[in-house]
This record gives C-alpha cells, structure tokens and sequence, in this order.
C-alpha cells in the first residue's frame, strides 16, 4: 500500500504535476485505476473533485458509475458527469453499431468530454497506469506514428493550448497489478468487468501481447516506460512542430459522422 | 483446493500443494493478468498455498 501512494505521490512532485493549493478534476469511470487514483488523493490531502463521462455502454457504464456516486456520496466527494448522449445525441452503443471496433472515437470522445468538464480546474488527472500507457507507447511505434507518441506521458501533450486543461498522469509509474492490489487490500468497491467493445481494440492485441512477453521478461513493460522517458524529451523537441491539433469541438462532428449521422 | 474464478464465475476443485505461481501454471494462467486473493489478502508469486486453502482468483485487467 505505502509503495502505490508513495509512487503516486513521488510523480506528482517530481514531474510538478499539481499542488495542494490546485483544483483537481480525476477523470472517474467507477473502475479501479480512476477509483483508486481519487482515494490516494484524497488521502494525500488534494482538493479533488470526480469527473465522469457517460458512453453510453448499457449492461457496463451504467453498473460502474452507479458503484462511483455510491463512492462519492459516502465520502462527501463532488461528482460531475458528462454524456456521449448529452453532447452529440447518441450513445457509443449506437455508435458502435455503426462503426467497429468503437475504441478510437470513443478515446477522443471520452478525452473531449472530459476537457469541457474540466473546465475550470487547474488539471484533469486520469487513472492511466504503467501497463496503459507501456501499450500506448508500444502502439505509437508499431503504426510508427511519432507525434502522438512524443505527446504522451505523466503530462499528456506537448505545448499548452488555450481552452484545454492539462491533463496528467499520477499512477504513470504503477502497474495495473499494483493498483488492483491496492483496491483490494483498501476494499475499495471495483468492478471486475471489462469494456465489452475493449476486446476488440487494437490495445487489447497489444496488451496480451506484452503481458505475454512479461511473464519470460520480467520488467518488460517498465522498461519501455524508463525508455521513452528518457528519449521523450529529444522527441518533443522534434515533433513541437509537425504536432497535429490537439482533441476540439470537432471531435463531436468526427463522432457523428462515424456514426452515419449528418453532422 | 476450492478457487473462485471471478472473471469466469464459477469455482473449480483443485488438487494443489505448492506456490502461487505454480497453480496459475497448473490453471494456464498468464500470471501478469490475474491476482490471487486468500481471506481478502493478495498471495504473493511465490508463497505456499496448501490443498486446503480456499482462494479467489481476480482479473487485473478491467475497465477499457
């Protein structure tokens, strides 16, 4: 337990994440990492507020962010939530039906919604962990798309753009088993369930694949991690200028039309 | 041994005297994706687990 809240707390000071005196919005699904990423920061004293968006994922969302208002509620916590409904008129079920698999607009989906219900705060913590973000590193490679990948880590992005809010990382150096743990040992209420669309995606190949490779190369996946952040820094200073627009209004119209609705 | 697949739901019967990791392989279960839990406590790898324990065995991957 001490060594998933003190990794915790070593990220957020070492890579100046936010302080004490910031309003945090922590991106929340009613899963483990968002769920256990909201507990180790209110246990760490941070000002903390819950964010969630709404997919629209019957049978799976509606089960995970009932268990999350039961968990705000019983500790006194803010939750604000967004849907995928609300913001476009239909729901990633509806979505999906059209467009398989559903991961890549629901990803930008999910972090648009997410910047507009963090407006207002000084970041947006998301619950990425190690193993998230050793495949997404991994993914950026194989399809060799190395703008994104200079984009990623503890701080998403690569300049600071008016109208988003930084978005940071603070269980970037704690794998999923780990947290798992800890939401275990804490008893904090988890779902065991998975994303019915997520075995699907491309990340779930690269994700069996490296949990593959980590059970004959121990440390596998750290050591993409330690890697890319050691390169990360020569790449962001390559890629500031061939670095696409980040995630906008227009991630609604994209989600639409994808959907076979006329934006 | 009595062990509780959460994931699958459902419990199976195993003969087993012998480390965590150990029964994971008996189960051909990749280790790195899965806990196991004995009296709400997580056995480590490599600790000993005797015939007559009753265990769960949790996803680590969920959400998505």
């Amino acid at each position: 337990m001490d060594y998933v809240e003190d990794t915790i707390h070593n990220t957020i000071a070492s890579r100046c994440l936010f302080s004490r005196d910031d309003r945090i919005g922590v991106g929340c699904s009613g899963g483990k990492d968002s769920t256990v990423l909201l507990s180790v920061l209110m246990k760490l004293g941070y000002n903390v507020t819950a964010l969630a968006v709404d997919e629209g994922i019957a049978g799976y969302r509606d089960a995970s962010l009932a268990s999350l208002k039961e968990y705000c509620a019983s500790n006194r916590l803010p939750l604000k939530t967004l849907s995928f409904a609300e913001v476009s008129g239909i729901t990633l079920d509806a979505h999906a039906a059209v467009k398989k698999p559903a991961c890549t607009g629901c990803g930008k989906m999910r972090r648009h919604l997410l910047n507009r219900l963090g407006h207002g705060f000084d970041a947006v913590a998301v619950g990425h962990n190690l193993d998230d973000e050793a495949q997404g590193i991994l993914m950026n490679l194989l399809r060799n798309q190395i703008a994104k990948l200079s984009a990623t880590g503890p701080v998403a992005g690569i300049t600071e753009v008016a109208g988003f809010v930084r978005r940071v990382k603070p269980l970037y150096f704690v794998t999923e088993k780990q947290v798992m743990a800890y939401a275990v040992l804490i008893g904090l209420p988890v779902s065991f369930d998975e994303c019915p669309y997520a075995r699907y995606s491309y990340r779930a190949q690269v994700r069996d694949a490296l949990n593959d490779l980590e059970a004959v190369q121990a440390g596998a996946k750290r050591r993409i991690v330690e890697w890319f952040m050691r390169v990360k820094p020569k790449l962001m200073e390559a890629m500031k200028k061939e670095a696409g627009a980040p995630i906008s209004a227009d991630q609604v119209s994209e989600f639409l039309r994808a959907s076979g609705v006329n934006a | 041994m009595d062990i509780y697949l959460e994931r699958e739901k459902r419990r199976v019967m195993v003969r087993h005297t012998g480390t965590g990791a150990a029964l994971l392989k008996k189960l051909c279960i990749n280790p790195e994706t899965v806990l196991i839990i004995r009296s709400d406590s997580v056995v480590p790898l490599k600790s000993k687990l005797s015939d007559n324990d009753s265990v769960r065995i949790i996803p680590v991957i969920s959400g998505g």
